[in-house]
């Protein structure tokens, strides 16, 4: 059994208007990637190389320990695939797509397609045509789900559903990942699905990834400081500081590598912590892509 | 069973916190009793919507605090000690005192002022 | 290559494209049954109907089956099936020349036996008549190729029309070409040098279509 059920390793692919560079990120067998970044970031061109549609110009890539593009066909026997910009047949029926798939993986599970079937609210006898957006993307989902693979490859798969259709999809893939043996990659402008399911956060933005790590302790470097700098104190800047706000005595600043040694730091020198917060994955969003739009026009 | 549990992004705490609290909420009430069997990691995640290593981090803050116990292969339960509530309470103690004591400094009372009003709220309970 | 996903492939192409081969198979008949009628004007409309049935059906299945599936964007759900570029391509060339075949055969049989049954019509026609079937053929594999290698409609258009000229010229040769014209009113059914040339021609360019176009698809290195 792998270890790691993708890995990717210094992938690069250059268009005309757009570079991804250096892309490097894996991820365990049995966990949950959230795979976050800005429009035009590079989530679709890298999801599209993993799945071996875009061939990389440079760099390893490996799913479900198959080197790719090369093997795509033999790894995409245990991958489970929904892009946003995926369809279904209009003509066809979703029981016509159901009894396709059954026809191809030998791992279809019938009794769980009609549960799905039930809990998505969606009827197999039904045109694909006549599908609003978001019964398509829970056809969709389906689909995959219903034969088990060992990967889950999804390109925004919550993007347009309403709240209950959400919480379903989230709920069945949790369910997932009761096998060990399972892993699921999603990639997805909600922060707060990819902060509440993810294992895993990769943060990538203009072509270049630019955090990977366990969830648990990303969310712990980041932090939101009150400073009250008393009159005879001065701030000095700190390194860990990526953001500061406020005039006068009272500053905010955001950090992304905070410990008990900067708020001993900062208390050495005189500084008053008035508070210190955590952020949620929306701030820390927006407070590392701008500090990346700084650091690149700097 | 885990329908009773109630986490919300919305809550200001992190969610292995909220975890960790409704289980020892659980434990305290008398619903699990020591040396009972818990729900897996796995399990306890898909129940509750919320990440396998969230869920990780919270049995693993249990266990160091000696409130459950893990067996590799055989899954975690309630700690068998007699009774954790009073860990339970002078943990929450501690919490509480760590904050007047914080709120004390930024109203600049001096000690005694706040023994003072400790004095007080004794009396009235 | 996994072979094993040429089947599910063809059958799904099969079944998505049936109504429109049974459309242009009514037509079809009804041209046929136009060209076996006594009238000259209502003959000649029949034959005219059945040479565009035979066009039209072939740009058709061209675009819906090949081009659609990209504009439809139904590529990528197909790609996500356990299959490469190259089972893709071949799949797609099987499915879409075997729908294909299945009115061109047999219309294209229907017409021949027209031919051979009726005395006023000399059978010296039949080669004659085969060359024209086997050139929509070959047009058709044009547009095909074209259609999965450029992606684009335009060029589907274009190959279709080129397709038309070379059609004409056929024609054209074998109208002025005093040996097959001799023969071509005769009673018997003569296949003289120049006549196999051209089949062996055709059958070898429907041949080194399929093998550029699945070169050509096997190299791209973004497929979508």
């Amino acid at each position: 059994m792998n270890r790691l059920a993708v890995q990717f390793e210094h992938v690069s692919k250059t268009y005309r208007l757009f570079k991804l560079e250096d892309i490097s990120f894996s991820l365990p067998t049995g966990s949950i990637m959230g795979f976050i970044g800005t429009n035009g970031a590079g989530k679709s061109t890298c999801i599209r190389i993993l799945m071996g549609l875009v061939h990389q110009e440079a760099g390893h890539v490996k799913v479900l320990g198959q080197p790719m593009p090369a093997q795509q066909a033999k790894a995409k026997e245990d991958i489970g695939f929904v892009s946003e910009d995926l369809r279904l047949y209009k003509a066809a029926t979703l029981e016509w797509h159901m009894n396709f798939i059954a026809s191809i993986y030998p791992s279809w599970d019938a009794t769980y397609a009609k549960h799905l079937l039930q809990s998505f609210d969606l009827k197999a006898k039904q045109q694909i045509k006549g599908l609003s957006h978001g019964q398509r993307v829970k056809a969709a989902l389906l689909l995959v789900l219903a034969h088990r693979p060992k990967l889950l490859v999804l390109d925004e798969p919550t993007t347009g559903l309403d709240p209950i259709a959400r919480s379903e999809v989230l709920g069945e893939l949790m369910q997932v990942l009761t096998d060990e043996e399972r892993t699921v990659f999603f990639s997805s402008q909600n922060t707060l699905d990819v902060e509440q399911i993810s294992d895993q956060i990769t943060f990538i933005n203009q072509g270049k990834i630019i955090d990977s790590s366990d969830k648990e302790s990303y969310l712990e470097r980041w932090r939101r400081i009150q400073l009250e700098i008393p009159d005879g104190t001065t701030l000095t800047p700190r390194p860990e500081v990526i953001s500061s706000s406020g005039t006068g005595r009272l500053i905010t600043i955001t950090t992304n590598q905070f410990s008990p040694a900067l708020t001993a730091a900062y208390t050495a020198t005189g500084v008053i912590i008035h508070a210190i917060e955590a952020m949620t994955l929306e701030e820390i969003f927006i407070a590392n892509v701008k500090h990346h739009k700084q650091a690149v026009s700097a | 069973m885990h329908s009773n549990f109630l986490i919300s992004q919305t809550d200001g705490r992190p969610m292995y916190l909220q975890i960790m609290q409704q289980i020892k909420q659980h434990i305290a009430v008398g619903d699990w009793a020591a040396g009972q069997e818990i729900p897996s990691i796995r399990q306890l995640a898909a129940d509750l919507r919320v990440s396998v290593i969230t869920v990780k981090r919270a049995y693993l803050e249990l266990e160091r605090e000696g409130i459950i116990f893990t067996q590799h292969g055989k899954g975690s339960r309630v700690a068998l000690e007699p009774s954790i509530q009073p860990q339970l309470h002078q943990q929450e103690l501690q919490t509480h005192l760590q904050e007047a004591a914080r709120l004390s400094k930024l109203l600049g009372l001096e000690t005694e002022e706040l023994v003072a009003q400790l004095r007080q709220q004794l009396q009235n309970t | 290559m996994n072979y094993s996903m040429l089947k599910p492939l063809i059958q799904k192409d099969w079944y998505l494209q049936r109504f429109v081969v049974f459309g242009y198979l009514l037509a079809g008949v009804v041209a046929l049954v136009l060209a076996n009628l006594q009238n000259q004007t209502l003959i000649n409309i029949g034959n005219l109907l059945l040479i565009s049935v035979l066009i039209a059906s072939g740009f058709h299945l061209a675009v819906s089956n090949i081009f659609t599936e990209r504009n439809q964007h139904t590529l990528p759900f197909v790609m996500s099936l356990p299959v490469s570029v190259r089972e893709y391509t071949l799949g797609k060339i099987l499915a879409t020349t075997l729908i294909y075949l299945v009115p061109w055969t047999i219309l294209g049989m229907a017409g021949l036996a027209i031919i051979l049954t009726r005395d006023t019509i000399p059978d010296g026609l039949i080669p004659f008549i085969m060359l024209i079937l086997v050139q929509i053929l070959v047009n058709y594999c044009f547009a095909l190729a074209v259609a999965l290698i450029t992606e684009s409609l335009y060029w589907i258009i274009g190959a279709v029309l080129i397709g038309n000229v070379s059609l004409q010229s056929l024609m054209g040769f074998m109208m002025s070409s005093p040996n097959i014209k001799i023969n071509m009113t005769g009673s018997s059914i003569v296949w003289d040098s120049t006549t196999l040339l051209i089949l062996v021609a055709q059958f070898s360019a429907i041949a080194l279509l399929f093998g550029i176009t699945f070169l050509v698809q096997s190299k791209k290195t973004d497929f979508i």
